[in-house]
């Protein structure tokens, strides 16, 4: 015959409040869960002092004690235990024994309470703060740097070029060309409306000169650069190698981020070119099929564009490298530690790269606005 | 001060965050010393290194390097503070962009304006010291674990400091190689009298080499003193039983 998990606990109270608990059976992984809801049903009404008769439990476990030790944990002074056999005490004993390695007692020091708001707020605040700091730095050694270009480290800076612009050109042209095709596809038919499809050619052309060229490439960089800046310098900053800079005296702002951020700085309005390029040839393409040939296009956006709209994209484009590339060294170079650490700052970097990104956007609308640019 | 200490600690005190790791710490460390920091894992000697070499700033107490004071200095003075110190971290910290020979010649190439012929040279007798000439051109993540740990070494000697702090040097090292070790970092305090400050596990090496020990626990130095006298005549059951290896 099958043994039976016999299980029974009862509750019983007092005049005065007082309960008592008789289990009996085996007290284990499986019995405990059901038990710890009957206690906590009969517990639900104040209770003063709670007894527990151990006398018939004839096994228990790791999840038994727990029990045990949890009422304990709750009732304190007010709990009793009775009557736990001397056999199942040893257990207990030899469960709770453990390898004394000396680990550290470190005295926790209280920490004034702070509302989550407080703590939020004084974070934000830091993160104004460090944000600007590093700001400041970056502008004193870029200037520095520039001021002397032996210093510079040219190895990286060649490294950096080369990883921010060559190799994100297939993907700027891939998406320069789509733009050019849809944005000149979709506007085909309500322009035709009016018979107004030639200037198709302008609407395009400028949008893609004065806002979406560098836009583009800005928010492509953002997930491409910035995010692996950040991962780059964050895996160094685990690996204490930023430690290592530091204590050789040298700044790691200077060694890792200048030659980075010079770098994507000067690679963002040339992958901006091909970008609008590849978008123009794109519109070309889809003009071609609605019956204007090359030459009409070329008259016409040469008609459309200004050198100044070509000028005002690639100077946005610049401080979108500079702030991208920043972005992407200061969260690397502000990785705490742990293993998630790397994670959580490449993702920093690409949503902080975005915002900012729209935040410089703007700016640059009111000043073009306002120099009627 | 007295110009018998090289490296003064005076009360210091470390935390992070809400953890406090070391309270009111003090000692002194002669010029030419082998001065080795023990105690249980977790207990705050990799925190007290990047205290005394300026990476973290304590809660309270100073840090005189040769007379000079880490903790208050600012960038300039710090710089040059920490040109007379190398540092070895706990898991190397190489360059993982650079092959060894990079690694070693860095701090030479951007702080010296030797000629790069020399810069070379001298990195390649680092490398051929602690027993790496055959590596120089392997990356970091090429070479076992223990290499790296000599390369770091290597790196840190390369500006020969007066002071090199070492964070458990030999721990992954067998034990012909520690014992290697152990004879090179006698022989560069003994010929070249720089001064090592040594985290340290390796009961053979702390008995071999150790002028003076100092065991951290719960924050606090508990005994101190030559490696001999720890392991026979402390009061301290605890700094026995470590001494002795004992559970
Ligand atoms: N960056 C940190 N942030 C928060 N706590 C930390 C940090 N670094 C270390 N600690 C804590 O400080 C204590 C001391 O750590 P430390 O690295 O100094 O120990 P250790 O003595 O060097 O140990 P081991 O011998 O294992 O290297 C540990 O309890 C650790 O959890
Ligand atoms: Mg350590």
């Amino acid at each position: 015959m099958e043994e039976q998990k016999i299980i029974s606990a009862e509750t019983e109270r007092d005049a005065s409040g007082n309960l008592t608990i008789t289990i009996a059976g085996r007290l284990d992984y499986e019995t405990v869960p059901a038990i710890w809801k009957q206690c906590l049903a009969a517990l639900k009404t104040t209770t003063h002092q709670v007894t527990l008769n151990a006398e018939k439990i004839d096994y228990c476990d790791s999840a038994g004690f727990a029990f045990l030790d949890l009422l304990r944990e709750k009732y304190e002074n007010n709990f009793n235990l009775e009557k736990l056999s001397p056999s199942l005490q040893q257990l207990r004993q030899a469960l709770r024994n453990q390898i004394n390695c000396g680990e550290p007692h470190m005295r926790q020091i209280k920490k004034i309470p702070l509302t989550n708001i407080k703590i939020f707020i004084v974070h934000i605040q830091k993160n104004i703060y460090d944000n600007i700091t590093f700001l400041g730095m970056v502008a004193y050694q870029s200037m520095q740097s520039l001021k002397n270009l032996k210093g510079l480290r040219w190895r990286d800076f060649g490294m950096a070029l080369e990883d921010v612009g060559p190799k994100a050109l297939p993907i700027i042209v891939l998406c320069g060309l789509l733009i050019g095709i849809i944005s000149t596809f979709q506007s085909a038919a309500p322009m035709g409306r009016f018979g107004a499809q030639i200037y198709i050619i302008n609407l395009v052309g400028l949008g893609l000169v004065r806002e979406m060229g560098p836009l583009i490439t800005a928010i492509l960089l953002a997930g491409r650069t910035a995010s692996s800046f950040a991962a780059e310098i964050g895996t160094m900053k685990i690996n204490q190698e930023i430690d290592a800079l530091i204590t050789m005296g040298l700044s790691p702002i200077k060694f890792l981020a200048i030659p980075r951020i010079l770098a994507t700085a000067m690679m963002t309005p040339i992958l901006n070119i091909f970008l609008i390029l590849s978008g123009l040839i794109g519109c070309a393409i889809v003009m071609k099929s609605l019956g204007f040939n090359y030459y009409i296009y070329l008259h016409q956006l040469d008609v459309a564009l200004r050198l100044k709209d070509f000028i005002g994209g690639t100077v946005k484009a610049f401080f979108f490298g500079l702030v991208i590339a920043s972005i992407g060294c200061m969260r690397g170079l502000k990785t705490k530690i742990g293993p998630s650490a790397v994670g959580y700052s490449t993702t920093q970097a690409v949503v902080s790269s975005l915002i900012m990104i729209i935040i410089v956007d703007g700016i640059f609308a009111y000043i073009y606005y306002t120099l009627g640019i | 001060m007295p110009i018998d200490a090289i490296i003064r600690v005076q009360h210091l005190s470390a935390q992070y965050d809400d953890l406090l790791v070391l309270h009111d710490i003090s000692f002194d460390v002669s010029p030419g010393e082998i001065f080795m920091v023990v105690g249980g894992s977790g207990i705050g000697k990799t925190t007290l290194l990047n205290h005394m070499i300026g990476l973290l700033h304590p809660s309270a107490g100073h840090v005189f390097i040769a007379g000079d004071d880490i903790i208050t200095a600012n960038d300039i003075e710090r710089t040059r503070i920490l040109k007379k110190i190398g540092v070895m971290y706990q898991n190397g910290a190489l360059f993982g962009s650079m092959n060894l020979l990079e690694n070693v010649a860095l701090p030479l190439e951007e702080l010296t304006k030797l000629p790069p012929q020399a810069i070379q040279r001298i990195a390649r007798s680092k490398l051929e010291m602690v027993g790496l000439s055959d590596f120089c051109d392997y990356m970091p993540a090429e070479i076992s674990g223990g290499m790296r740990k000599r390369a770091a070494i290597a790196r840190a000697m390369v500006l020969d400091p007066k002071i090199l702090f070492l964070d458990e040097p030999s721990s992954g090292l067998d034990p012909i190689t520690s014992a290697q070790l152990d004879l090179l970092i006698q022989n560069l305090s003994k010929m070249l009298g720089i001064t090592f400050f040594i985290v340290s596990h390796d009961l053979s090496s702390i008995n071999a080499i150790a002028d003076r020990v100092i065991m951290l626990h719960e924050g606090k130095i508990i005994a101190s003193g030559k490696p001999e006298t720890l392991r026979q005549d402390c009061d301290s059951v605890l700094v026995r039983k470590f001494f002795k290896r004992e559970a």
